[in-house]
Order: structure tokens, then C-alpha cells, then sequence
């Protein structure tokens, strides 16, 4: 009875070893980023977010079918206020070609982010997170931006840094071409 | 004991009033003391970070507007780029309660079960039971001993 009792604790360990190898292995977190930089095209994970710009919430199946610039940023973000414009810009030029601009204000609260909406003219939506996408994202700082083409897939390249219109532009281009 | 009920009543209301006062007209530094910064996990009244300044606005913005401090602290949580991790200690209702309940079981298990295994142990110690006819044991050999003593003591 007790050798019986020693082998199913030994087991239990082995099991959870096991476990926790097989999850530092596969683990997801900085996966999207990590193959997207290295050339490969990954399916984009799927979130629900609640929305920043007005109420109500925003999935990102919803918008399949359209190629989608996602790009992670936060109101107190000196970086982000320099490509702030830009996005702004270049989201209002091509919101009629199939194109979406999706905002993800990180750890954020919802006022400082309306003010800076408001003062870069963003017009496109803005959903609100509390860092758990960008596990999943593997997002490491802020801005980035990621293109996400028809199909829901993540192609590259994949913005670190301030975007500008060339690089949003190429971006964009490829993810349609897809 | 006449006097005990209106004592225990005052010392109640004693009590109670600051806590009542600290939940109607909240201080600043009472709810930073009682969040903490998301991004550093830090107490928020130790915090410099950007969103922890963000938080200090908002309660200071809040409690001007004559707010509550449970409403303050609802509101802050309720951001959804927040959420329930700005709270240093688990809330008092709902799900949370549990991490203050679970604690206390334990230890109140753990007591129970030291008391149930002290008596058991003092019950199954060799010799400690008394004999059915409520007198002391002794070895066999040991009585006869006594006896032969007394015997001779007597005789």
C-alpha cells in the first residue's frame, strides 16, 4: 500500500515536471512577434476587448475580411505620441480599401486616453487592455504595430517603435497582397 | 453589568465613526495606501510610474468631486486597462472574500485537529490509563515487592 501511495506521488511530480517543460518549451508568450520577425506568417490570436472610443466591445473575428493594422500603445507613452499623426493619418486614407486601424490602449486609464485621441484626431477604433495581450502578442515596449491580412493571419514586418508612413504603408501593402 | 451595554455601544460607535468618516469624506493618501501600481506592484503611495500618477489624478480629481472611497476605488478598478490587480488586499464581499475566510479555516482546522491529536496522544501513552477499578498500576513484580514491605513493616 504505501509503495503504491510513493508511486503516484513520483508520478504526480514527473507529471507536473512535465508540465511545466513542455510549457517553457510551447509557451505562447512572445510567440506572434518572435516569428513574425523571423519571416513567418502566424495566425493572429483571437481577443474581445471593450472599446475606449465609445461603449460596447470590439472582437477581432469581427473584422475578418479586412486587412487590419493592430498597434499597442498607452496616452503616457513619449514614443507613441510621435507616430501619433501618422496612424491617424494614414488610417483616414485608407479606411475605404479594406483597411482597419485597432488601437490597444495598454494599462491605460479611459481619460487621459479620450484627451489623446481627441488631440491626434483618432478617429479609429481604440480598444482597452490590461497587459494580457501582450503576452500573447509578445509585444516588449511601446508603440508596435502589427498587420494582420484577410484571413486573421499576422504577416510580416512587425513595427517596433514609431511607425512612420513609409513603414505603415509597406506594412499595409503586403498584408492586401496576401 | 447594567453599564456594560452602553459601554460596549460607545466603544462601537467609537469605532465605527472614523472608519464611516474615512469611506464618506476619503483622504488622499488613505485609498493610495490601500491600491497599488499595476506596472510596478508597488503601494500606490510609494509608486512614481506614469499610470500610478494617472490613478493619483483620478482619486484626487474624484474625491474633490466629493466621492466615497468605495466608489473611488470601484471606479478605478472598473478601468478596463485596470482591472481588480490595483487592489493590495483582497475585497471583503463576493469571491475575494475567500482569501480572507479560507486563512482563518485553516488555522482553525489546523486547531482542531492539534487538540483532537493532543488528547488522542495523551489518552494512548503506555501506563497513562487508569485500570478499570480507578487504582494505580503497577508491575507485578514491583507489588509484590510493596506487599512484602508492608508486611514486614507491619510485623
Amino acid at each position: 500500500m504505501r509503495r503504491a501511495v510513493q508511486a503516484v506521488a513520483a508520478a504526480a511530480v514527473l507529471a507536473l515536471l512535465g508540465l511545466l517543460v513542455w510549457d517553457v518549451v510551447h509557451g505562447g508568450g512572445g510567440k506572434v512577434a518572435r516569428e513574425v520577425d523571423k519571416g513567418e506568417i502566424v495566425q493572429a490570436p483571437l481577443f474581445t476587448r471593450k472599446r475606449v472610443d465609445t461603449t460596447g466591445s470590439l472582437s477581432l473575428v469581427s473584422l475578418r475580411g479586412k486587412v487590419v493594422v493592430l498597434n499597442f500603445w498607452q496616452s503616457y507613452c513619449a514614443p507613441c505620441t510621435r507616430e501619433a499623426r501618422t496612424l491617424a493619418d494614414t488610417a483616414e486614407r485608407w479606411k475605404d480599401r479594406g483597411v482597419v486601424f485597432l488601437g490597444v490602449d495598454e494599462q491605460d486609464l479611459r481619460g487621459p486616453a479620450l484627451k489623446f485621441m481627441r488631440r491626434f484626431d483618432i478617429r479609429y477604433p481604440i480598444v482597452a487592455d490590461d497587459l494580457s495581450l501582450t503576452g500573447h502578442y509578445g509585444v516588449t515596449g511601446y508603440p508596435e504595430t502589427f498587420f494582420i491580412d484577410r484571413r486573421g493571419r499576422v504577416i510580416p514586418p512587425h513595427i517596433v517603435g514609431p511607425a512612420t508612413r513609409e513603414t505603415l504603408e509597406q506594412g499595409i501593402r503586403r498584408a492586401l497582397a496576401r | 453589568m447594567r453599564l456594560l451595554a452602553p459601554a460596549a455601544a460607545a466603544l462601537a460607535l467609537a469605532l465605527a465613526a472614523p472608519a464611516l468618516a474615512s469611506e464618506q469624506h476619503p483622504t488622499q493618501g488613505e485609498i493610495e495606501a490601500e491600491l497599488v501600481c499595476p506596472q510596478c506592484h508597488t503601494p500606490l503611495d510609494e509608486s512614481d510610474s506614469p499610470i500610478a500618477q494617472q490613478m493619483k489624478a483620478f482619486i484626487r480629481a474624484h474625491i474633490a468631486m466629493g466621492w466615497t472611497k468605495s466608489r473611488i476605488e470601484n471606479a478605478l478598478a472598473a478601468e478596463p486597462g485596470l482591472g481588480k490587480a490595483i487592489f493590495g488586499v483582497p475585497r471583503r464581499h463576493g469571491f475575494d472574500l475567500l482569501a480572507w475566510l479560507l486563512p482563518l479555516g485553516g488555522i482553525a482546522l489546523g486547531a482542531v485537529a492539534l487538540a483532537g491529536g493532543a488528547w488522542a496522544w495523551s489518552r494512548n501513552r503506555p501506563g497513562a490509563a487508569p485500570p478499570a477499578d480507578g487504582g494505580p498500576v503497577l508491575d507485578p513484580a514491583l507489588e509484590r515487592r510493596v506487599d512484602e514491605e508492608l508486611a514486614r513493616f507491619e510485623a
